[in-house]
């Protein structure tokens, strides 16, 4: 092979389409436009298997196929001589390929007829240039290599959760110039992925949630495969479904509104995993189509990877060096009461009406509340984590992460009561003024 | 063979895709830069660059037998045309004014889609060493996207 398959992955992109020629046992040749050509690996390629056509039934019946591709910047063709393998019609390969139909369906008008019945998965046995060589550019594309490399040198420098987040996306911001983005972590029992952090909106809507398999983030989660779109589609928007979905007895919404673009035209989500279980996603989006390339995937892929890592040391070491501190006595307060409402059902909790968080976070803050109303105010994360009320899930309850979301919530909604570190794996319930606990079951 | 509304989508605005294949039975694939339709509508002169379709070229050689797609970027609209070779001559006068006129018609089509010139430029490479291919029409087909694709609209049976 005389040109690599990676170094034509910008033909991938979907920005032109691409043809296939086929041959029938009879000796009848085919050509047909392709919606996707997917680039699965150095050898393989996948394309679209939309509609039961002739080029299908000929490389069912004679395996060979030619694809062409061409360059979305010079126009340059290439052509994949191409042996047929297998159809995929689930799976990350599959569920990739349906997203990202759906943003190139989005972008032509053909969101009707465009949907993926299974991904056709080829080897690709040769690779020419139709072009003379004299013709090829050598227009790589910039390396981002000095840019992990400096979001990299900032992550490692971490020894807090909170720090690891902040500094990843200032990394993103700074040395990617991303300018959305959100960090959500997973949440097994309830099977959502929560917000702790996020770069670039009005609203940071830490705290907001998204049900596995909802959307890129909720798939790419599912399926832990990244997903990256480079056009608008509807089919992955989180504007309609997900904004402001609300029941609550309260009169309030239970639901952080999702911060995340309106209608976004590049979108990527990258799964954070940790000794193959699913930790959390990455997420960047754009208003620009086409913003994020494969050179970014494999960045995110590789950062993903670090942090995925970081997450877990971090997680482990939090429980270090907890030895019980001395619990001064709460401070007494003076003033009106606020009052902070409780409901058993989803641990919602509700401070002077206003929804403020649930689950696990929830029963967290009732749980501290309820001590510092015996006159605590000093906690360990070991003593939450051994705590049965809060009923944690035994390994990766991600309690870290949980109390950063408590800590930005009560900064971002509550003037009342704040989370202060007091040392590795120790953190003060600060209080200003009395509370009036309301337990609904 | 080709209806008249066909034939005038056929020569314009169309991106044009030309598929061969080799004495194994495999296929190959490359650009046409134009084509004109014969006045009976039965056959077809087809432009194809000699250094850039040579594969297309070999095969048409050997053994005749050429799909050709033609779609229209902005619609989607999209046809296959199916025959066999006649002849392959060197380019006359004539085509190279229809190569010309093709050309620009493509050319703004892909620069109303929003492809640059550089892009248009490549995508139309080959003029220079072009021949012209005669094929006689065996059948046409349907093949805008959607769940008519691949009908059979005229032909021979």
């Amino acid at each position: 092979m005389t040109i690599s398959l990676e170094a034509i992955r910008r033909c991938f992109e979907g920005a032109v389409p691409a043809q296939i020629a086929t041959c029938a046992p009879d000796g009848t040749p085919n050509v047909a436009y392709l919606s996707q050509v997917h680039y699965v690996d150095d050898r393989h390629v996948a394309l679209s298997f939309q509609f039961f056509s002739k080029t299908r039934e000929n490389v069912l019946a004679n395996p060979y196929a030619m694809a062409q591709v061409i360059d979305p910047l010079s126009g340059v063709h290439y052509r994949l001589s191409l042996q047929y393998l297998q159809t995929e019609t689930e799976g990350p390969l599959f569920q990739y390929m349906k997203a990202r139909l759906a943003g190139v369906a989005s972008h032509t008008g053909m969101s009707e007829v465009f949907v993926l019945r299974g991904a056709d998965v080829y080897r690709v046995l040769d690779i020419q240039c139709a072009a003379p060589a004299t013709v090829i550019e050598d227009r790589m594309p910039a390396s981002l290599l000095p840019a992990l490399r400096a979001c990299s040198s900032r992550l490692v420098r971490c020894t807090e959760l909170a720090a690891l987040l902040d500094e990843t996306l200032a990394g993103l911001a700074g040395h990617f110039g991303v300018a959305h983005a959100m960090l959500l972590m997973f949440d097994a029992a309830s099977r959502h992925l929560y917000t702790v952090a996020s770069l670039g909106y009005p609203e940071s809507g830490v705290g907001s949630e998204i049900a596995l398999g909802a959307g890129v983030i909720g798939v790419a989660a599912r399926e832990q495969t990244p997903i990256r779109i480079g056009f608008m589609t509807s089919d992955y928007s989180y504007s309609r479904a997900l904004r402001q979905r609300s029941g609550g007895t309260d009169g309030g919404e239970r639901e952080i509104p999702f911060p995340g673009l309106s209608a976004p035209h590049s979108q990527m989500a990258v799964p954070i995993t940790g000794g193959g279980r699913l930790l959390g996603v990455l997420y960047v989006e754009s208003e620009q189509s086409m913003c994020f390339t494969y050179e970014h995937e494999d960045a995110f892929v590789a950062l993903a990877a670090q942090l995925g890592f970081a997450m877990q040391l971090l997680e482990q070491s939090a429980d270090r060096n907890d030895a019980v501190a001395e619990a001064p006595r709460a401070k007494v307060t003076s003033g009106e009461a606020v009052t902070v409402r409780r409901y058993a059902a989803d641990n919602s909790v509700f401070v002077e009406g206003d929804y403020l968080i649930k689950g696990v976070a929830g029963a967290i803050l009732w749980k501290l509340l309820s001590d510092h109303a015996q006159g605590r105010s000093e906690f360990t994360n070991r003593e939450l984590r051994l705590d049965a009320s809060l009923r944690l899930p035994d390994i990766s309850d991600n309690l870290e992460a949980r109390l950063i979301l408590l800590h930005r919530r009560l900064q971002e909604r509550c003037p009342y009561f704040r989370i202060e570190k007091t040392g590795r794996g120790r953190f003060r319930l600060a209080v200003d003024c009395p509370v009036r606990l309301e337990a609904v079951s | 063979m080709l209806n008249a509304a066909h034939a005038a989508f056929i020569g314009r605005y169309t991106s044009m895709s030309v598929a061969a294949r080799d004495a194994r039975n495999h296929p190959v694939v490359g650009r046409a830069l134009g084509c004109r339709v014969s006045e009976s509508r039965s056959r077809l002169t087809v432009f194809l660059s000699a250094s850039r379709a040579a594969p297309v070229l070999a095969c048409l050689k050997e053994n005749g037998a050429i799909a050709l797609a033609v779609t229209r970027p902005t619609t989607n609209e999209t046809l296959q045309l199916k025959g066999a070779v006649v002849e392959i001559l060197p380019l006359a006068a004539a085509d190279a004014a229809e190569m010309a006129a093709y050309r620009e018609s493509f050319v703004a089509e892909l620069t109303s889609l929003g492809y640059g010139r550089e892009f248009s430029k490549g995508v139309l490479a080959g003029n220079e060493d072009s021949v012209a291919v005669v094929v006689e029409l065996v059948s046409v087909f349907d093949q805008t996207p959607g769940p008519r694709a691949g009908t059979r609209m005229e032909g021979r049976t």
